[in-house]
């Protein structure tokens, strides 16, 4: 058996590479895809401790990450319609160029 | 008759003034508003006049009811009548019930006869000095309605209305000195306007502590009387019953009659609250005469006369009593001696003489106060009457002289240029009007000449002179009340005076009878030297003064206007005696007042010499001859047992009387001498000498020893500086700084947070991951987690 650790820092790892991506990338869309990672990180940590039990699988996990996926899928929708309707206004997709939420 | 008689017709006494203020009121108000007299219709006028026989009627019926009611009191044997409840005013509670009744005892018929008869004197002399006046109907919707407050105020048997009495007569005041609250003029006096609210301010500081004094009243009587259904504490009988039993405390009895004597003060204007009546003559002089020499003024005497049962268990009371009452007597002399004004003098002799009439209570002479208090009202009202007859027809002069000098100065211009009528007309109108305004304000503010400097006041008595020949009623009615002020033997004044001093010599106080002596001495001096500069010296100064005054006009006219050779003789010049036809002399005549103006002053000259006569001492006379003293004994007597008891009763004896009498005759008589020598015979010189030789003290007494100028700097002055300081330092600085302080903060704290928003999405990330690392570092140090 793979020690349920190892999927813990794979998961760690993955996150951190979504969290510095979100935090330093210019291209919305990148951004994006970012987040995703974080997600499907959170999703391998679910899977992981729903596994880690000894006396079986507790399906609690796994299905929680069917929840994930979907909540993913929906704020995907969301967001890249807002990210379109702001590259329509401005013709780029740089992050650092959107900046009228300052007052 | 019968008490039960007297019951009934003793509430008329002070309704029928009410109802006849009213009536006036009710006269103005409908048909005569405020109109000028020159714009009255005949039955407007008629209307006018009526207002004043109202008030003389009303006052009249009340003078006749009190006569009668003292005639009664006199016969009978019991010396005290009450109404006990006419109505329940106040029926608060098991504790506060105040019911209004009347009473009538020996201070109090005698105080309503003096109220009523110099209110009739004032009212029928108000027919002719107010004769021309615009004002004249509100003038006599005010006078009876004062004159119904005083006798609200002496007739009342419950201490919460005597304050409300206190309150009206000091309402009246106001509404009577600001009689001619549109004046904006008036020779560097205070203005009635101003006039009036300084009366009311100071009077309301002694009012304080009276209030204070009523509550206390009302709290000492508290214990008592419960049980009894409506059982009314501040009634007087109650009160004093509960004092007579010896159920109070000494240092509250003090306490009590001081705050009671600090309305006194206020009222009485005794120091340091004498202020206002000064600066109260702004007021025309009947109402002068009325409130404040004979009626108003004396509320205070009547009230400690009325607390006797209180006062005299408090030996502390009673001796401050004296002192501040022997203090304002000097004072009020000193200041009488050099004032200028001639109600200014006669201002400073009231309060000087309420001062006699303060400490005669002070050294336990009750009776001997009361009796100078009426003599006082007697000659004191028929003094300003008489200073009123003065300055009354030295306006009516004035005015008279202007309308010459215009006529005049006409009849010059047209000569002049008799080719430029227009040029003629304006030069004369110059003229005229520069010499009027000389004549009103002067001519140069910055001349050596007093008269140049300020123009010619109606009432300085520095350009009066040789009255009599002019006035010779007037003149002789006011030598009686002169004497009577004096003290010169066998006037009124004379025994009354006499009597106080000798209760003070009696009781032992002799610095206190010293000085009493000494300002008697000076309050002959000054009452005579105003006699024998307005009435008896030998210069008729109004001519040569007003001649100066429009001379000096016309020619500072004459060079602004650039005429050559210009002499102000060929228009006017004045004279007192023969007039030269040939040149343009005009003979001054003083107005001689009418006889509803000089019967008042007759009759009273008559009772200032013959009221004397009810208060001879007993020890010289004979037993019983004093008819006051008998008469108003039953009101003391709780007083004069609390004195058997504590042994202060002293009994006089004939050769220290007749000695004291003697003293008092020969100093009010050098008094005289020395104002005869000044001024009848040496009115040129001898008064500047005086004043060279006096040297600080002349100034001291001339600006009345600094008072209003050390209050002001004091109170006004003091007082704005600390307004001032609370304003900016603590509404501005405090309070506003704290209320705009917070906003402040708050808008710098948001300044600061705002730069969070950047607006840039990735740094919004950026702090969600931050606070993530915080969110499990707190979690791991708190809670510790276990990898």
């Amino acid at each position: 058996m793979i020690p349920t650790a190892w999927f813990l820092i794979l998961s760690g790892i993955l996150f951190s590479i979504g969290l510095t991506g979100v935090l330093m990338r210019r291209n919305v869309l990148v951004i994006f895809m970012c987040v995703e990672l974080m997600m499907n990180a959170v999703n391998i940590t679910f899977v992981a401790f729903a596994r880690s039990f000894t006396k079986g699988i507790n399906f609690a996990g796994d299905n929680f990450v069917v929840f994930v996926v979907t909540v993913a899928a929906a704020e995907a929708a969301v967001g890249l319609a807002i990210i379109v309707s702001l590259a329509t206004k401005q013709s780029s997709v740089d992050a650092d160029s959107i900046g009228m939420l300052k007052d | 008759m019968t008490a039960k008689d007297v019951e009934s017709i003793l509430w008329l006494v002070p309704i029928i003034p009410l109802v006849a203020s009213f009536i006036n009121a009710f006269i103005s108000l409908a048909f005569l508003a405020s109109r000028k007299k020159s714009d009255l219709t005949a039955g407007q006028l008629f209307a006018r006049g009526l207002t004043g026989v109202i008030g003389i009627t009303a006052i009249i019926s009340s003078l006749t009811i009190s006569i009668i009611l003292l005639v009664f009191l006199q016969g009978s044997n019991e010396h005290l009548v009450s109404v006990k409840e006419i109505f329940i005013w106040i029926p608060s509670g098991d504790d506060f019930q105040i019911k209004f009744g009347l009473m009538l005892d020996p201070l109090t018929s005698v105080m309503t006869v003096v109220v009523t008869t110099i209110s009739l004197m004032v009212h029928i002399f108000s027919t002719g000095y107010m004769k021309n006046e615009d004002g004249f109907h509100r003038f006599y919707t005010y006078l009876p309605f004062f004159t119904f407050s005083m006798l609200l105020l002496v007739m009342c048997n419950n201490f919460l209305w005597l304050y409300v009495g206190w309150e009206l007569v000091g309402l009246s005041s106001y509404l009577l000195i600001g009689f001619w609250f549109a004046k904006k003029y008036d020779w560097g006096r205070m203005l009635p306007s101003a006039a009036n609210v300084k009366a009311f301010v100071v009077n309301r500081i002694g009012d304080f502590g009276f209030g204070l004094g009523v509550m206390w009243l009302f709290v000492i009587m508290l214990p008592h009387g419960e049980g009894i259904p409506l059982f009314d504490r501040l009634n007087y009988e109650n009160v004093f019953k509960v004092f007579e039993e010896g159920l109070v405390d000494g240092k509250v009895v003090f306490l009590v009659s001081i705050l009671l004597f600090m309305g006194a003060m206020g009222k009485s204007a005794q120091m340091p609250l004498h202020v206002w009546l000064p600066d109260a003559m702004a007021g025309p002089t009947p109402v002068s005469a009325l409130i404040h020499a004979a009626t108003m003024v004396t509320a205070g005497v009547y009230l400690v006369g009325r607390i006797n049962p209180i006062i005299v268990r408090s030996e502390e009371a009673i001796a401050a009593v004296a002192v501040i009452g022997i203090l304002t007597a000097f004072f009020g002399s000193t200041v009488g001696t050099t004032q200028k004004d001639i109600k200014a003098v006669m201002a400073y002799s009231t309060v000087s003489q309420l001062g006699y009439m303060f400490f005669a209570l002070g050294v336990y002479g009750w009776i001997a106060a009361f009796f100078h208090l009426m003599t006082h009202a007697f000659f004191k009202g028929l003094l300003f009457l008489g200073c009123g007859a003065v300055i009354h027809s030295n306006e009516d002069t004035i005015k008279e002289m202007f309308e010459e000098i215009h006529h005049n100065a006409e009849e010059w211009a047209k000569k002049k240029y008799p080719n430029d009528p227009e040029k003629a007309a304006e030069y004369a109108f110059e003229l005229f009007e520069a010499a009027e305004n000389a004549i009103e304000y002067g001519v140069d503010p910055k001349s050596d000449d007093r008269l140049l400097r300020e123009g010619l006041d109606p009432q300085d008595m520095d350009y009066m002179g040789n009255y009599f020949k002019q006035m010779p009623v007037v003149a002789i009615s006011m030598t009686f009340g002169a004497a009577a002020l004096a003290g010169v033997p066998l006037t009124a004044g004379f025994w009354s005076k006499d009597e106080i001093l000798g209760t003070a010599a009696l009781q032992g106080q002799w610095w206190i009878y010293l000085i009493g002596l000494f300002s008697a001495l000076l309050t002959a001096f000054y009452s005579f030297r105003m006699i024998f500069s307005v009435f008896w010296s030998d210069s008729y100064r109004l001519p040569k003064a007003l001649t100066r005054l429009a001379h000096a006009g016309m020619q500072k006219k004459a060079k602004e206007l650039g005429i050559q050779y210009f002499n102000p003789i060929e228009i006017i010049e004045f004279v007192g005696g023969n007039a030269d036809k040939n040149r343009k002399q005009v003979k001054v005549h003083v107005h001689k007042p009418g006889w509803n103006m000089q019967a008042p002053l007759v009759f009273l000259a008559f009772m200032s010499i013959a009221a004397g006569y009810v208060g001879l001492p007993n020890v010289i006379f004979g037993n019983g001859v004093n008819q006051i003293e008998k008469f108003l004994e039953p009101t003391f007597e709780p007083a004069l047992k609390v004195m058997e008891s504590n042994d202060i009763t002293k009994q006089p004896d004939f050769t220290g009387t007749l000695i004291l009498l003697l003293v008092s005759a020969v100093v009010s008589l050098t008094g005289v001498g020395i104002a005869y020598v000044m001024y009848h015979k040496n009115r040129e010189t001898l008064p500047e000498r005086a004043m060279r030789l006096s040297g600080p003290l002349y100034y001291i007494s001339r600006n009345k020893w600094y008072f209003d100028e050390v209050y002001n700097l004091i109170f006004i002055q003091g007082g704005m500086a600390f307004f001032r300081f609370l304003w900016r330092g603590i509404d501005v600085f405090i309070i506003d700084g704290i209320v705009n302080g917070v906003g402040y903060v708050t808008r710098f704290i948001s300044q600061g947070l705002r730069k969070v928003q950047t607006g840039f999405v990735t740094n919004y990330a950026l702090y969600i991951a931050l606070g993530l690392v915080v969110v499990v570092a707190i979690f791991y140090l708190t809670v510790g987690v276990k990898f």
